[in-house]
Parts: structure tokens; sequence; C-alpha cells
């Protein structure tokens, strides 16, 4: 017994001593999951891969990891999914649409606060580095106010993360709406403020440089004169606290920054960023192969700011939504997006005029082609450079797009599957019937329109398979823009001259030679070239926005035939149905003119609503429970 | 063992009779609805365009019920009995809401205790008055006078005005299969205002079709109509087509037959024109539809039937291009058998037009 309580107490002591251990030494362990701000804030690599995550939060309006919705809708395009009819079967849109995750966005804007205030909290990092971080997250920021803006005018401007002191009041948290014209000064003078602290390198895209808060101010500053300006045409889209709406006497302070911001651009103060081109002598294909490069040399020097993609970190799937249905790298996942004939008819001949492509003559017979691309000669080379055309090529090979046979009486042979057998007259042989690219109505995943996209459409080998994906990367801000950005500020400052030698660098960049001279250039004109030059980029809806041009564009009223071949080029002209121009071979052995192409325009048959704009539509909807947790937030104009 | 299920069978239908107590609030029975109203007639809107909004206050965060109005300007919601607040927000509408000092609509107070009537009386830019609608042949005629009642400071004008027509009873700018818009200059104040709408004859043939006339105003967004007026324009029997080409040419008159489709031109002198052959299997009005083209204002033809030129009538035709054929319509009386339909340029008309063909049917109301 004795010895027994002699080993217990032997043990005792042995444990106390083990306490008698430093707590310092003991308890305080380098956490091996997580790392501090501290530490982090010392190294610029760590620096750099928070900012990575910061970057890679930009939302974009149309995205290539956005969805291929992103680039559908407002009939310029069809959308061949069967789960997606409903983009042209609905007669509007609701208040909400376009909106962005109002919560995650405050959150984001928290983050980019934060990462501002620890940058420049930072010791350990030098000058160089924290100043660069530092411009890089302010442009973040205001890139990211311009998106919202863009969306619901003038939001809270938070510029400071916000703490809760749960003192059980949150009235010091309930900040109102900052006024548009507000929410353009921030972006505006912020460019101004971070430009040289940004490197002036063309070669940095997918980071900030000096060009991208050079072509963000410009375009900012090009929204809000417009808004400024056209909003004047519509009165009633405004708030009285200047929450919405910009007075129009603000218009001509805006072009001048917008038009001064574009000339340093211009003038190679960022670097030489320059227009893609061709070398001299090329053919109108290479003139289109060129255009459509634009969007996938990632060298290009017309590109200033782009969304990267890399095989490794993140890929997307535009490529395997997109791509003609027999290019296919995964089955039957193809298609979606078809341009309508409604933008197609928009680029204009060589000669600088509009014309619907010639499908009848005037007394109603079908024009007949030799050739099935002989309809889209003399035309825009951007049309073949964005859209990929009937007899257009893809991955070096011809895509098969025509409808069917048309019989000498005008019936038509066709089928319900792509590329299907079958005998024209009973009894012969059986032969393809309609194109293995489609179109056929209501098939999905083929074309309807008779129309594939090509921008962005990437042709690298494996790019269409859901596992790899395509790397072309989204381009935010282009020289091309920049341009087109100096033309209107011009214009609208009274200066044609100015205007059209803008112009006329992207028209002849596109095959357009005839230069258009002073008195060509029109308003119509302006909103013409920025339709056909940066289609599917995600910059027309906002363009139709700040012109207020969106309620006559789309005016809820059907698009008949012929609403859709007049007034082509005109700013105010409808388009609310996306209609499609399908080709079809003649057949009829006894005449020479057998196996020559007609066309005719079609509207799809799954198109049975029509686009309508409402007044309340101008600015996205400030969602109900928002309002509800700050009463400070105004409710929209007109909702 | 077998006793062991039976209990558990037992059990088990216990359990689901005890799950059969009501677990939830009973949902909303209380129904609110109305119409809007002026002096107590009615404001027609297009359906689903015109939102109204509810508030409840006292339940935490404030978020509006949003409903719409019906095309007859009525509404229903079903709701809690308690007290709400209902506004229409601002800038819609085709009327003026009532706002506050700060711009804010205007609320209406509504206690809730059982099915409520609620009517809004709101004041309209315009009222469309004295609507009418009747037909000859295929031709919707219809009229309406506007009447404006807001004047002075807050006056808006017309934009235009318009005849919607659709199968269906639902009609608007975006809810129809032909329509015609005028523009403001054609309108005064309390004018009547008359319209003719031809409707073509299509494979979707339908006797009966809805009309609505409609206001837009100068930058409000929705238009305000007139009730639904219902038209019938006759079943169609006995169609016939004759292609102009293959009547008897009088005159200058020749065929062009360098493209589709072939027609006839050269009607330039007095007593030029066509003479076709038609069978009327039964005796009644028939409506004589020419398919006629030209370039010049106010051309006119004259039709008559058997050489009786003094029944003749007169084509007007509408200046659409002289390849662009559209049917003007003439109507007779035909007695069972043969006849000659005379198409002739007379020294009473004007112009020059091309023809194409002539369809004839008759229509039985």
């Amino acid at each position: 017994m004795k010895k027994r309580f002699s080993i217990i107490l032997i043990a005792m002591v042995m444990v106390t001593v083990w306490g008698c251990e430093k707590d310092s030494s003991f308890l305080d362990v380098q956490p091996n999951t997580f790392l501090t701000n501290d530490q982090v804030f010392s190294d610029p690599k760590l620096v750099l891969s928070v900012l990575a995550d910061l970057y890679n939060r930009q939302v974009d309006f149309s995205g290539l990891d956005n969805g291929w919705r992103s680039f559908a809708d407002f009939s310029e395009s069809f959308p061949s999914e069967n789960g997606s009819a409903y983009i042209v079967q609905r007669t509007g849109w609701s208040y909400g649409e376009w909106g962005l995750d109002w919560s995650g966005s405050y959150q984001y804007i928290r983050d980019l606060n934060l990462f501002l205030q620890r940058d420049s909290a930072a010791e350990k990092l030098s000058d160089a580095d924290k100043a660069r971080f530092y411009a890089e997250g302010r442009f973040l920021r205001a890139n990211f106010y311009f998106e919202m803006t863009k969306r619901y005018g003038g939001v809270p401007l938070i510029l400071q993360p916000l703490t809760y002191d749960y003192s059980g009041k949150v009235d010091y948290l309930q900040i109102p709406r900052a006024k548009e014209s507000e929410m353009y000064d921030f972006i505006i003078s912020e460019a101004e403020a971070i430009k040289n602290d940004l490197p002036a390198d063309i070669g940095v895209k997918s980071r900030a440089s000096k060009g991208a808060a050079l072509a963000m101010e410009c375009r900012a500053a090009l929204y809000a004169g417009s808004i400024a300006k056209y909003g004047a045409t519509t009165p009633q889209v405004s708030l009285p606290g200047g929450e919405v709406g910009i007075p129009a006497s603000d218009a001509d302070g805006y072009y001048t920054i917008a038009l001064r911001a574009a000339k340093e651009l211009v003038d190679g103060e960022a670097g030489p960023y320059k227009l893609k081109t061709a070398p001299d002598g090329s053919s109108m294909a290479q003139l289109s192969d060129n255009f459509a490069n634009v969007f996938l040399d990632k060298n290009s020097p017309e590109t200033i700011f782009f969304e990267d993609f890399q095989q490794g970190g993140k890929t997307h799937a535009f490529t395997t939504n997109d791509q003609p249905y027999s290019f296919s790298d995964e089955g039957g996942d193809a298609g979606r997006l078809n341009p309508s004939l409604n933008l197609a008819e928009n680029f204009e001949k060589i000669d600088n005029t509009f014309a619907p492509f010639a499908t009848t003559t005037s007394f109603g017979a079908p024009i007949i082609y030799d050739n099935i691309q002989d309809i889209f000669a003399d035309r825009d080379a951007r049309l073949a450079g964005t859209i990929l055309l009937p007899g257009g090529k893809f991955k070096g090979q011809t895509v098969d797009i025509w409808a069917g046979y048309r019989l000498p009486d005008g019936s038509i042979v066709t089928s319900d599957q792509s590329g299907h057998l079958k005998s024209i007259v009973s009894g012969g042989p059986e032969v393809q019937v309609v194109g293995a690219d489609g179109p056929i109505n209501g098939l999905e995943l083929r074309t309807q329109t008779g129309f594939y996209i090509r921008k962005y459409l990437d042709p690298t080998v494996g790019s269409g398979r859901r596992g790899q994906g395509s790397e072309v990367a989204f381009i935010r801000y282009r020289f091309g823009e920049v341009l087109l950005n100096a033309a209107e500020a011009s214009f609208e400052l009274g200066d044609k001259t100015t205007a059209a030698m803008y112009l006329n660098m992207v028209r002849a960049r596109a095959g357009l030679t005839t230069p258009l001279t002073e008195g060509d250039i029109t308003f119509d004109r302006i909103v013409h070239e920025r339709k056909v030059e940066l289609a599917f980029e995600g910059l027309y809806f906002y363009d139709m926005k700040r012109w207020r041009l969106a309620t006559d564009r789309w005016d809820g009223v059907p698009t008949t035939l012929n609403d859709l071949k007049s007034n082509i080029g005109s700013a105010t002209k409808h388009s609310t149905q996306p209609w499609g121009l399908w080709p079809y071979r003649q057949y009829d052995p006894a005449n020479p003119d057998s196996y020559k192409w007609v066309f005719k325009e079609t509207l799809p048959a799954l198109v049975s609503g029509v686009n309508r704009f409402l007044l309340g539509n101008y600015y996205t909807q400030i969602p109900d429970g928002e309002i509800a947790a700050n009463p400070a937030i105004v409710r929209q104009p007109n909702q | 063992m077998k006793h062991i299920f039976k209990y558990l069978f037992i059990a088990g239908i216990l359990f689901s009779f005890a799950s059969c107590k009501k677990d939830n609030y009973a949902p909303p029975g209380s129904f609110l609805t109305g119409r809007l109203v002026y002096q107590g007639d009615s404001i027609q809107v297009e359906r689903n365009q015109v939102p109204y909004q509810l508030y409840q206050f006292g339940f935490g965060k404030v978020g509006p019920i949003s409903g719409t109005f019906e095309q007859n300007g009525s509404y229903s919601q079903a709701l809690f009995d308690g007290n709400y607040k209902l506004i229409i927000p601002n800038g819609q509408g085709p009327f003026m809401w009532k706002q506050d000092a700060n711009g804010n609509p205007d609320s209406i107070s509504i206690t809730m205790k059982g099915d409520q009537t609620v009517d809004l009386e709101v004041t309209p830019y315009y009222m469309p008055r004295n609507e009418m609608a009747s037909t000859t042949g295929r031709n919707i005629h219809a009229s309406f006078n506007t009447e404006q009642i807001i004047r002075g400071a807050n006056a808006k004008n017309i934009e235009f005005v318009g005849v919607f027509v659709n199968r269906t009873q639902f009609v608007s700018r975006g809810d129809q299969v032909a329509s015609r818009i005028y523009a403001k200059d054609a309108i005064l104040d309390s004018n009547k205002i008359e319209f003719t709408k031809f409707m073509p004859f299509t494979a979707q043939l339908q006797n009966q079709y809805f009309v609505r006339l409609g206001i837009k105003i100068s930058n409000v967004e929705d238009m305000i109509f007139t009730p639904i007026l219902k038209v019938d324009l006759g079943e169609i029997a006995n169609y016939k087509r004759t292609e102009a080409e293959d009547g008897k040419l009088i005159g200058n008159a020749t065929v062009d037959s360098s493209g589709s489709p072939i027609y006839v031109k050269n009607i330039t002198a007095v007593g030029d024109g066509i003479d076709v052959s038609i069978n009327a299997p039964a005796s009644g009005t028939y409506v004589i539809n020419i398919g006629g083209g030209t370039d010049i204002n106010g051309t006119t033809q004259s039709v008559y039937i058997d050489g009786n030129i003094a029944s003749a009538k007169t084509a007007l035709y509408p200046k659409q291009g002289s390849k662009n054929f559209d049917v003007t319509e003439v109507l007779f009386d035909l007695s069972a058998g043969d006849h000659i339909v005379n198409i002739r340029k007379l020294a009473t008309d004007t112009g020059e037009a091309n023809i194409d063909y002539i369809d004839v049917f008759m229509l039985k109301k």
C-alpha cells in the first residue's frame, strides 16, 4: 500500500512539472492552415494571389464564363436550346432583370475596401509594389461601381469597410444612393488618380494598366455624357434626387473628358495600342479572318484589358455551347447562339449603303444565286468576321447550312432531322435534303436562323470539349471601342471631321475603304457603327439604354418582314423578334438553274413573344428586401 | 409475428391520422376587387402592363404585394384581413395618380375584413368616347372621339391613335393580328376619328374579330383603350380567284409576263380595262376584291357588272407601288348565274393602276 502511494506521488509530481513549461512556447503555435493579414501583406506574391481573387470576382454583362445566354436576347440572336426558348417567347422583361446579386456585390466592395486599407497599412512591401497594388484595387473598385451604375444608376458609394458596432442601431450603416453623376465623377476621378501608378505597357492585359484606366474613364465619361444629353428626351426616367438622370447641361463636360481620355490612348501615352489590321492588299475574306482574330489573338495590339482563360486555371464553355452542330467535339453539345437576320443585314455594303439581303425581285420572284455565299458578297468584312454564314468556314471546313430543296412549283422538300437522306421526287434516289448544321424549325442545338456565331468561337482543337474548354480571353476594353468612343464624343461636341476620321480608321480595317466625310456623320451613323463593330461584346444593350433608344428599339410591336427590310441603319428602327435567313437549293433538273440557291427570310417557329422595353426597365429594380433593410434607398423611377 | 405486423399496421394508421391535423395558417381568404374608374366609366388598359402595389405595415420588413390590372381596368387580390395601403407607382397608367409633396404616389388606406370592392378613381389624360365598329365586306370600320380630360399645366399631347384587331379578346399593340396607326397631326380634340382596316383573306380564316381603339399619349407609356368591340365579318362562301391576264383585255391594256406575278398593265386611257367572267352559284351580295398596284395617290377605276355602266362603283387603290398588289374591295348584288365583271378607266377616274387578280366571294351574315 505504501509503495503504491509513493508511485502515485511521483506521477503527480511529474504531471505538475510538465505544466511548468512556459505558456508562450507551448500555446503560441504558428497556424499552418491560414495566413494572417500581416504575413500576406508582406510578400508581393501573396498580395498578388489575393488580388487574383478580386480580379476573378469582376462581373460582365456578357461574359464567356457567364453562360452563352448572356450573349443572347434583344432580337440580336435566337437561342437554339429548347430550355431557353423563353427568351423569344416572353413579352418583356421584369423590372429586376439584369440585376446583380446586391449583397454579394457589396461583399465584394467590402473586400476591395479591406484590401485597399491593408495594402496602405503594409510595411514590408516595396513602395512600387504597394502603389501598383493599391492602384489595381482602386481600378477594380471603380470598374465594379461602373458595372453597378450601368444597371442601377446611383448606388450607395461606400469607400471604407463598414463595421457594425453591436449598439443595436444601424442608422450609420444605412447609406443612401449617390447621384448618378457622382458615380460617374467617382469613376473618372479614380481613373485619373491611378493611371500613373499603373504600368503603361501593352503587354499587361489581364491586369490593370494605364490603358485600362484610361479606357474605363473614356467609356464612363461617354456614358455619362449621353445619359445627360439623351436623358432629356425621357424626362420620366429620372429621380428628383439625381440618383437617376444627369442634368443636360453636364453633357459637354463629360464628352470632353471622354475625348481627352481617348486621345491619350490614341497618342500612345499608355503604350502603342493600335487596331489589329490585316496586311495591305488583303482580300475581303482575309479581312474577315483578321477581324475574327482580334478576339482570338491574346497578343493583339488592340486588346487593352481582358479576362484571361488558361488550361490548368479556368477555361470556359463558349465554344462548346456555340460551335456548329456537325463540328461539335462533344456529340450534340453545340449551336445555341444563332445571330439573327436583324443583326446580319445591318452590315452595310462596301459602297457605304444599307440594303437588306436581296431575296426576291420587285415582282416577288426569288433571286437565284450560283453560290450560297453570293448573297453576302460585297459586304462589310465584319459580317463574316462576326457571324458564321452559310457556306462559311470553321476549322478549315465548310458549315453545311441549308433548309431544303425548292421545287419548281415553290414547294419545299426538307426533313425534321439535320443531314437527313430522302427522295426528292417519289421513287427518286435518296439524297441529303437538309444541311447537317440546320436550319430546321424547333430542332435545338442547330442553327434556326441560318447563322452561327463566329466572334469568340475558338478553332483550337479540343476547345469544344466539355472537360477541356476554350482559352479564348474575353475582351473588356479594346482600342477599336476607344476609337468609336472618340468618334461619338467628337460628334457630340460638334466636330464631325474628327468623328469621321476616327470612324474611318475602324471602317478601313473592315474593308470599307470609301471614307465617310463630314456630311455623312449623323447620330444614326454613330449608333450603327457601334452596333456592328461591338456586336456580342456586351455593350449594345447599354448603348441602347444610355441613348434612351431601348423603348423605340424594343417597342413590343411584332416585327413584320416589311419592318425588317426597311429603315436599315436607322437608330430608332424597332427590332422585337429575331428573324432568320434560310437558304434553299433549287431542284429542277430540266432547268440550268437547278441546284442553285434561293433564300427566304423566316421567323423561327418558336418565336412567339416580342421584346418590350418599359420605361421602368431603364434602371434595374433594387430588390425590395434591400430597400426594406435600408429605407434610405429610393426606388427606381417608373416601377 | 403476425400480431406484430398487425400492431405496426394500426400504429402506422394512427400516425398518418395524427399528421392530418392542420399544420399551417389558413390561406388568405378576403378578396379585394375593384376597377379603375373616371366618373363612373372604367378605364381600359393593356393587360398585365399597369401595376399596383399593396403595402401592409407592422410585420417587420415592408415590401409591396404587386399585381396588375386586367384589360378592362379591374383587379382582384386575395389578402389576409388587416390594414393595407394601395398605390399605383409613379409613371404607370394612362392617367394621373395623386402624389404627395415629395413626389411619391399618394396611398389609399384599405381595411380588409372580408371581401371588399374598392374602385380607384383616377384622372386620365384623355378618354375615348362613342366607340363604334362596323363592317362592309372584309373591311372593318371603326370610329371614336377623344376627350381631353387633363388640361392646363399637366396636359399632354396625343402621340398617335390606333385601331387594333385580334382573334381573341386580348387586344393591344402587342396582342394583335392587324393594326393601323394614325399620327397625331390627324387628330383634333373631340373630333370623330375614323379608321378602316381591311382584314386580309388569310388561311387562318376567322369571321369574328375583336377590335379596340387606343390613344397613345406623349411621354406616357401605357395606352388607354376603348372597351372591346366585336365585329362579324361574315362567313365566306363560293370563293374564286381569277387572274387578270386570263380576262379579256380592252383598249391599251397589255399583259406583263416578264416576272412573277404576271399582271395586266397600261390601263392608261379612258375606256381601257379588263372584262372577267365569273359565276355566281346563288343570288346575294358578292364581294369583288381587285388586286391592284399603283404609284399614284388617289388612283381609281370603275367597276360594273354585265355592261351596266350606270351602276358603276369606284375602286380606290392604295398607293403601295405599281407591283405591290393590295386588295381593293367593291360590293355587288348578283343574281345566280354567269356574269361579266367590267373594270374600266372612265372619264371620272384618275391615276393608273396595274391589276393582278380578281377575287370574288359571297358573304353570309
